[in-house]
């Protein structure tokens, strides 16, 4: 469990970074709960590491004046619960059970979203939340939708130059609520299935807008539109959330491993798609 | 010292080894830094079953920092020892095949050592194992003990046909047989007892120190069994005399059975530091990830149950047909496990008249398998108490009551089993020799609300969950063993079981104690201390426990098998008997009495009807140790030495109750209650004891529920770390209820049992039971272990008709 030897620098500002990465071979590194274990592990071997850890510019949540969001992408799990971030009910739910609490008090949110691994939660949060991903490099700065930011295991639309500075979410509002349910493997505690459902009741009891991602199903975590689509216009009783959660598989080709095949996947993304938007619309009040 | 000193015995006394335990003071093996120490790594195999035809370690030996590359044929060491072949005297024939101190022609399972690099850090000898190239030809693997017994799987070893290490039958085959054609029902049922990865807190590791000037070596190494390594390490290993090698076990932080095995790394260090530098010391830890598939796995059997009996629930016969898969060669006592602790105890707490088995253990390419916590009984206690559910379940009796029919009662003991037990040696008989079973099943059944389960099942099946309680009502072998039982006459163990202590009472009165057994965690320092305290009077405080150096402690067996309360402390009682002999032999010419007139009030020596003429132990000790004034034929100093050899071993019972509840829809599995009365007879340490059931339960739970060894059909280790290994967390189990009967064992002065592995033996059977019963109304008659939540989610949707 040595990591083979690698070449370490340390950015001491943004502009520094910037101009660091993207040279082959190299890798960026925040937190270093993910990347670390796979270099221990001899499983990834960059050349050399570009720290950003200790940018505080990127560190912190704030609210724009517009209502939203902005966390600084090396604002780590444990400092997004203690953030505003805290009173989105999927957020308070998805966290507790991100890695331990050694991971939760080094791991980012941006490291996170740039690793991209196929059972990671956040990624399914932010999906469901439709949130903007800002990332700069020296050629400028760029505002990712969400949707299509996630493309395959361990990749992402995020080019070898760029970092993540900053990830915005919609503003936290009255008539909408949200949940986040998982099973989890056991042993890793990444979710065989999880589900991150916002819904929203824009001036009545009927459903006006969804957002449901799942995470840990197939190659990458995904928003489930079929089941969005059959939810709105609907006032969200029992038998539309069955009928929406049917789809939470539409088109995706779901992963087999020793501890789920695809059958038990596919059943159980069904399952929890429906516990996490009937709780998400429980908490409408 | 005075006679106001408090008893400790029985007393539940903060451990004495926690304070440097817990801050960060204890010494364990990887804490140990030597001057010019050099870093040892292996080269382990990609393959679970490869020919090697060449290895090319010309670019690692020039990298940075290496200061040697090893090959199995540079070692003129021999393989590894057969330290327990199955069957004894019984004329038994065992296909042995044992790994060598680095493969030298083929490799048998990934992880089998393949070479090796010293380096002046453990980074560069990791580093050059990179550039070594090994030309591997690599052959067809099987995984699966049944498959490998069948023709035309792939052949391991050329002395093993069908790749079968020896097929041991115990018990009575043709009464069994009788019994089965007399049945009014006969169950019958395949189980299976899936592999684990035992994962103690602290990997393995050895150091080696050859001194050239001396021609010595020193050893140390995480072990259970110090002086045993020792012994199999010079007159079997490496021929290097045993007087020439010292062994040491620093602290070990866990162990639960797989430290107790002589492995190939502790004779590789001994040959490096001999081959390096003339006399470095070199290091070799294991990473958790090596750990994984190069230290020995526990269970995995394979086995078909019979069971036979009336109508109106009595048991009349058990028959059982067992694949011991043993891994791709033999570890030091692998064929042991699977026999004798494991089919001559087939037949549990319950007098089943007729008993037969037979046992296979089989080579496949995967890595070895031996003693994990319980070996051998809790897969015993799984098929037996299996076997009872199925039976109660198909004629419609109650779990319990079936249990109460069939217990051995009361007054049959000593009670001689029929798997073979009392069978042993030369006329030498080993009985279970007390116990009194159905007050703890009674105490357990009203604890755990039994009569209210229906109601239980209902109020659960509201929330969309399926209730489940279970029953294990278990005997454990503990105290292991009679060497006249166990050793090479009988059950083929290569060796004696008994143990020995030292006491030695210095000038200043303070008390060292020197144990042959060797710890792992469990305390043995408080525990003997309590024991001392109260044999001889002296505060805990006076007393220091030593152990685990083969300089300064007796020859001893090691601590494994729950015999060191019982076994070593009764040592320690013989060492303490002599000490207070030559005590008072000593206080009565002090006194110028005469020794009979002597009597022993805690410390304190008086003459019987002067009570003011006394001496106390510390007077005594400071003068005899001194020996000034001796009497005749008296020798100097107070320092006693013993050796016990048990008569039998020790038979701690229980009942153990488990309630599981089941998420239908998704199959997931939590234990909301557990419920523990054990019987381990006297308890030294009550707080000891618990902590133990406590471990113990965590660990058959991780069984049941959660952990499982899982190989592709290739042979490669697909739970090959935490990441897909799932050992138990605190947060997943629900706080335990325990509660007790106290039977003492008649066999030691004590009367205590032991205690290490009960709650492994226990609770894996209960928690099986739990999650069957739950299921059984959707009619489901058995489900394998673990119960991970797709495998139960599984079974629901078969027996509801659904995606099988």
């Amino acid at each position: 469990m040595i990591p083979a030897s690698f070449d370490y620098q340390r950015a001491k500002t943004l502009d520094e970074a910037l101009g660091l990465v993207g040279a082959s071979g190299t890798k960026v590194i925040a937190g270093g709960m993910s990347l670390l274990p796979l270099m221990k592990l001899r499983l990834a071997g960059p050349e050399r590491l570009v720290d950003i850890g200790r940018l505080k510019e990127l560190k912190g949540v704030r609210k724009l004046d517009d209502g939203r969001l902005a966390i600084g992408a090396l604002t780590t799990y444990s400092e997004l619960g203690e953030s505003p971030a805290r009173h989105y009910g999927l957020i308070r739910d998805a966290l507790p059970d991100i890695g331990d609490v050694q991971v939760r008090n080094r791991g980012t949110v941006g490291g996170a979203i740039a690793h991209c691994d196929p059972a990671s939660d956040l990624p399914a949060v932010l999906l469901a939340l439709d949130a903007e991903i800002v990332a700069r490099s020296k050629r400028g700065e760029r505002v990712i939708p969400v949707d299509g930011f996630f493309k395959g295991a361990f990749e992402t639309d995020l080019a070898e130059d760029e970092l993540i500075t900053e990830i915005r979410l919609i503003g936290a509002r009255d008539d909408a609520g949200s949940a986040f349910k998982a099973l989890s493997q056991r042993a890793s505690g990444y979710s065989i299935v999880g589900v991150a459902a916002v819904v929203i009741k824009e001036g009545g009891d009927t459903i006006t807008k969804a957002g449901v991602a799942l995470t840990g199903v197939g190659g990458v975590p995904y928003r489930a539109k079929a089941v969005e689509s059959a939810l709105v216009g609907t006032k969200g009783d029992a038998a539309a959330i069955a009928a929406a959660a049917t789809h939470a598989t539409d088109g995706v080709i779901i992963n087999g491993d020793i501890h789920a095949d695809a059958d038990y996947r596919k059943a159980m993304a069904e399952v929890y798609t429906r516990r996490a938007i009937e709780a998400a619309i429980s908490r409408l009040g | 010292m005075a006679t106001d000193v408090q008893d400790v015995l029985g007393e539940s006394i903060k451990r004495v080894e926690d304070p440097r335990f817990i801050t960060g003071h204890g010494r364990y093996l990887d804490d140990i830094k030597l001057t010019g120490m050099t870093h040892l790594a292996i080269l382990r195999s990609p393959y679970a079953h490869a020919n090697i035809k060449s290895i090319d370690t010309s670019a690692a030996k020039s990298m940075p920092g290496v200061l040697a590359v090893i090959v199995g044929a540079d070692i003129p060491y021999n393989p590894l020892p057969m330290a327990w072949p199955a069957g004894g005297s019984s004329g038994i024939v065992n296909n042995v095949n044992m790994p060598r101190v680095l493969a030298t022609d083929s490799v048998k399972w990934t992880g089998e050592g393949v070479a090796a690099v010293v380096a002046e850090t453990p980074e560069q000898a990791i580093d050059a194992l990179e550039a070594i190239q090994v030309d591997y030809e690599p052959l067809p693997a099987v995984i699966d003990a049944e498959k490998a017994t069948q023709p035309g799987a792939p052949q391991l070893h050329e002395n093993a046909p069908n790749n079968v290490v020896f097929t041991w039958p115990v018990g009575d085959k043709d009464g069994t047989e009788a019994a089965f054609k007399d049945a009014e029902v006969i169950v019958k049922q395949r189980i299976v007892n899936h592999r684990l990865i035992p994962n103690p807190m602290e990997v393995r590791g050895d150091i080696g120190l050859y001194n050239p000037g001396t021609e010595e070596y020193t050893v140390w190494m995480s072990s259970q069994t110090p002086h045993i390594q020792r012994l199999l390490l010079t007159a079997f290993v490496t021929g290097i005399p045993e007087h020439k090698v010292r062994v040491i076990a620093p602290d070990v932080g866990g162990a639960f059975g797989t430290k107790i095995f002589c492995y190939a790394d502790m004779a590789l260090v001994m040959f490096a530091s001999k081959l390096v530098g003339g006399g470095r010391p070199v290091k070799w830890v294991e990473s958790r990830r090596e750990s994984y598939g190069s230290t020995i796995h526990g269970r995995d059997h394979i086995t078909y149950i019979e069971i036979a009996g009336k109508k109106d629930g009595e048991v009349t016969g058990l028959r059982v047909k067992t694949f011991a898969n043993l891994g791709g060669r033999l570890s030091t006592i692998g064929p042991g496990i699977p026999t004798t602790l494991y089919a001559r105890v087939l037949s549990g707490c319950y007098k089943i008249p007729n008993v037969y088995a037979e046992v296979t253990g089989v080579y496949t390419n995967t890595t070895f398998v031996d003693a994990y916590r319980g070996a051998g009984r809790p897969e015993a206690t799984y098929v037996v108490e299996r076997a009872m559910d199925l039976f109660a379940n198909e004629i419609g009796m109650d779990r319990a009551a079936i249990r109460r029919k069939n217990f051995i009662p009361p007054d049959a003991f000593p009670y001689d089993n029929p798997s073979g037990l009392g069978t042993a040696v030369n006329g030498e008989k080993i009985y279970i020799d007390s116990g009194n079973y159905e007050p703890a099943l009674n105490k357990a059944l009203i604890a755990a609300d039994y009569d209210d389960l229906a109601k239980a099942k209902a109020e659960a099946k509201s929330r969309g969950k399926l209730l489940g309680m279970g029953l294990s009502t278990y005997i454990e072998v503990c105290g292991v063993a009679p060497s006249k039982w166990i050793g090479a006459v009988g059950e083929g163990w290569g060796a004696a079981m008994w143990e020995s202590s030292n006491i030695k009472v210095h000038l200043t009165g303070k008390v060292i104690v020197t144990m042959g057994t060797s710890p792992q965690g469990q305390g043995h320092e408080t525990t003997y201390s309590q024991v001392i305290a109260h044999e001889l009077g002296v505060p805990m405080d006076d007393i220091v426990v030593q152990h685990s150096d083969t300089q300064g402690t007796p020859f001893g067996y090691g601590s494994y098998g729950s015999r060191t309360s019982s076994v070593g402390s009764t040592a320690a009682i013989k060492a303490a008997d002599k000490i207070r002999d030559k005590a008072r032999r000593y206080a009565a010419h002090m006194l110028e009495a005469s020794p009979d007139d002597i009597e022993v009030i805690g410390a304190e020596y008086r003459v019987k009807g002067s009570p003011e003429k006394k001496k106390t132990l510390q007077e005594i000790a400071f003068a005899l140790d001194l020996g000034f004034s001796l009497p005749t034929g008296m020798e100097p100093y107070l320092d006693e030495t013993a050796y016990y050899d048990t008569p039998n071993c020790t038979w701690p019972f229980g009942t153990h109750i488990a309630v599981v509840e089941i998420d239908e829809e998704t199959g997931d599995t939590d234990l909301i209650r557990y419920l523990a009365v054990d019987d381990v007879g006297k308890k030294i340490n009550p707080m000891i004891v618990d902590g133990q059931l406590h471990g113990g339960i965590a660990q058959g739970v991780g069984q049941a529920l959660w952990e499982q060894a899982v190989y592709s059909d290739e042979g490669q280790l697909l739970s090959g770390s935490m990441m897909d290994y799932a050992l138990p967390r605190a947060s997943w189990l629900p706080s335990f209820e325990l509660d007790e009967t106290v039977t003492p064992s008649p066999v030691n002065p004590l009367g205590v049992k032991g205690v290490g592995e009960a709650g492994a033996i226990a609770s894996t059977a209960a928690v099986a039971s739990a999650v069957n019963d739950a299921l059984a109304p959707l009619g489901i008659r058995h489900l394998d272990m673990p119960y991970t939540a797709q495998t139960v989610w599984r079974a629901i949707q078969s027996a509801k008709g659904g995606p099988a």
